[in-house]
């Protein structure tokens, strides 16, 4: 216990020591290439603001950019700003090329055309997040502080002549058994038990010309509006993350799949793809859609607003969206039991100014959750969650969640949190859980208290 | 005194010739780039004090000077024409704590829409 103080004091004093940071920079893939702030694309890193969210969606290509492609009509450069700048200015125009412009004078000289005809992104398109966690648990009867260094991940990200979209995410390491005979901290399982390969996709944006983007490789289905990572906390949503009985399925995992997705009167989203899990004969099929009202579109062009008139609806957006899952899962792989299920959820995304309301539904129904007796299961999970933003840094959420299973079986949970980023690649968060769950007419309670580091660069 | 005539007609040329806020003229390097203030006019003094002190606070003048200057955006490579600087004013209104009033984007958005004119001057 005594140690377990220790620790809080120090990463407490970490978190005091933050308070100084003045200036920084966020590096990591996507901001190096397209040399902007992590700001731009996210609130607090890793939830992504309505730009983010456009960005992903079109392939990680900006609206409209041609990007290392010729412009029809090369830039006419004027002006009399920084003489370097201009010089290379003038040199990409009068080539038809179009260049970033504000990066430093010594980057700027480093853009390659060899590796533009090439297609290969003009930066090492590489970066790294690592996860610190910290918990306190009065409840447990041992080990009621636990820090634990949870992951490392190796990510990348970028795209190829607007073509070719790509994405990866490979986890160099995750907190897994603990031996104390090797280390006084749990090693990483290994291949394949780590889940090593979490992410990694290709995106053929575009294709043939039509507006379909058709995605192929490891990834997660898009279904709720939230991808797993999306999100300020330390808790994953209940929505997407629970499972039922033994059932291997969960909608926030990630799978061997295939998807088309296009956007469609720029507010109108639509996907759906096949999961191959592996051993089964029968393809898992799921659909999404989503529709944006208000706010900029789903390819980040802005509302035309009257700057003359002041209205509320300005400053306010509606992202409404549902999908569907079904499948089959199995024990093993020469098991006759089979689980046949469908997953069903809604959700709505409401900002206004700096306030921000989630609301998630889903149902799951599983025909056979156990393998065996094939007793019928239905669950429903309803999330709420009300957030605002203090400053650019300082964002706070309260978030509601509740089970309920055909059983009898009820979860409420209350989880309360605040997430500092005291530069816009470190994100502190503290985050408390009270959940009570009721089992078979016996409740019991449990409080967990989190602080979690995450870093990117 | 022929000599003097020619001096005289010389000065006069040069200063016909010159045209006014023919090219938009930046002061420092890097993030203390700048517009000159010379070149504002009085009416824009305003929007450009809002400037120099709202838009700093999530990027640096370097990117207003360099997409004016360029006529392109630097992050997104789109043309910064007048099309653009409104979409950019609401960008800026619509973004969380970007602490600028309606009438503060109005005032910068006038402010490179001049710019963007005196740039596209010959």
């Amino acid at each position: 216990m005594r140690a377990g103080l220790s620790y809080i004091f120090l990463i407490s004093g970490l978190l005091i020591l933050s308070g100084f940071f003045t200036q920084a920079y966020a590096i990591p893939a996507f901001s190096r290439e397209h040399n902007t702030e992590c700001a731009t694309c996210h609130t607090i890193y890793p939830e992504l603001n309505e730009y983010g969210d456009a960005f992903l969606k079109n392939g990680f290509v900006w609206n409209k950019q041609k990007k290392g492609e010729p412009l029809a009509n090369a830039p006419q450069v004027k002006g009399e700003g920084d003489p370097d700048i201009l010089r290379q200015l003038k040199e990409v125009a009068a080539a038809g090329l179009p260049q970033k412009v504000d990066e430093p004078t010594a980057a700027s000289s480093k853009k390659s055309e060899p590796l533009w005809l090439a297609g290969l992104p003009q930066t090492l398109p590489i970066s790294l997040a690592a996860t610190l966690n910290a918990s306190y648990n009065d409840d447990a009867k041992y080990d009621k502080v636990d820090l634990s260094t949870r992951a490392i991940s190796l990510l990348a990200g970028g795209v190829i002549r607007d073509k070719l979209g790509f994405f990866l995410k490979y986890n160099l390491y995750s907190e897994g058994i603990f031996d104390p005979a090797q280390s006084n901290t749990p090693l990483n399982l290994g291949s394949p038990y780590a889940n090593d390969l979490e992410e990694f996709y290709l995106v053929w944006r575009n294709a043939l010309g039509s507006p379909l983007n058709l995605k192929a490789g490891r990834f997660r289905p898009t279904l709720s509006l939230w991808k797993k990572n999306n999100k300020t906390g330390i808790s994953d949503f209940a929505t997407t993350s629970f499972r039922v009985g033994k059932s291997t399925f969960s909608a926030d995992a990630p799978a061997d799949a295939v998807e088309a997705n296009a956007i469609l009167f720029n507010r109108l989203y639509l996907a759906t793809g096949l999961v191959d899990r592996k051993g089964q004969d029968a393809n898992e099929g799921y659909g999404h859609v989503s529709l944006k009202i208000g706010g900029s579109d789903f390819k980040a062009n802005e509302p035309d607003i009257d700057l003359d008139k002041e209205s509320i609806f300005d400053y306010m957006y509606l992202v409404l969206g549902c999908y569907g899952y079904t499948g089959r899962n199995s024990f093993d792989l020469y098991s006759q039991q089979r689980n046949n299920f469908y997953r069903a959820g809604a959700d709505a995304d409401l900002i206004v100014k700096s306030a921000r309301i989630k609301l998630a539904f889903a149902r799951e129904n599983d025909k056979n959750p156990d393998y065996s007796s094939h007793q019928s299961n239905t669950t429903d999970v309803l999330l709420a969650q009300a957030e605002y933003m203090f400053t650019p840094d300082l964002l706070a959420f309260a978030r509601y969640e509740y089970l309920t299973v055909n059983d009898g079986t009820r979860t409420h949970r209350y989880i309360p949190a605040v997430a500092y980023a005291p530069i816009q690649n470190v994100k502190l968060t503290i985050e408390y859980q009270h959940v009570s769950d009721k089992i078979s007419a016996i409740t019991t309670t449990s409080n967990i208290a989190l602080l979690g580091v995450r870093v990117a660069f | 005194m022929s000599v003097l005539k020619m001096a005289i007609f010389v000065v006069l040329l040069a200063v016909v010739s010159t045209p006014v806020h023919a090219k938009i003229r930046a002061v420092g390097k890097g993030d203390k780039m700048t517009f000159d203030p010379t070149q504002i006019p009085a009416d824009l003094k305003q929007a450009f004090e809002i400037m120099k002190v709202k838009c700093i606070q999530c990027h640096t003048q370097e990117r207003t000077v360099i997409a004016i200057q360029t006529g392109i955006a630097p992050v997104t490579g789109q043309p910064f024409d007048k099309q653009a600087t409104k979409a950019y004013g609401i960008k800026m209104l619509r973004k969380p704590k970007s602490n600028m009033s309606r009438e503060e984007v109005k005032k910068v958005v006038d402010l490179m829409n001049f710019l963007i004119d005196e740039a596209a001057k010959p």
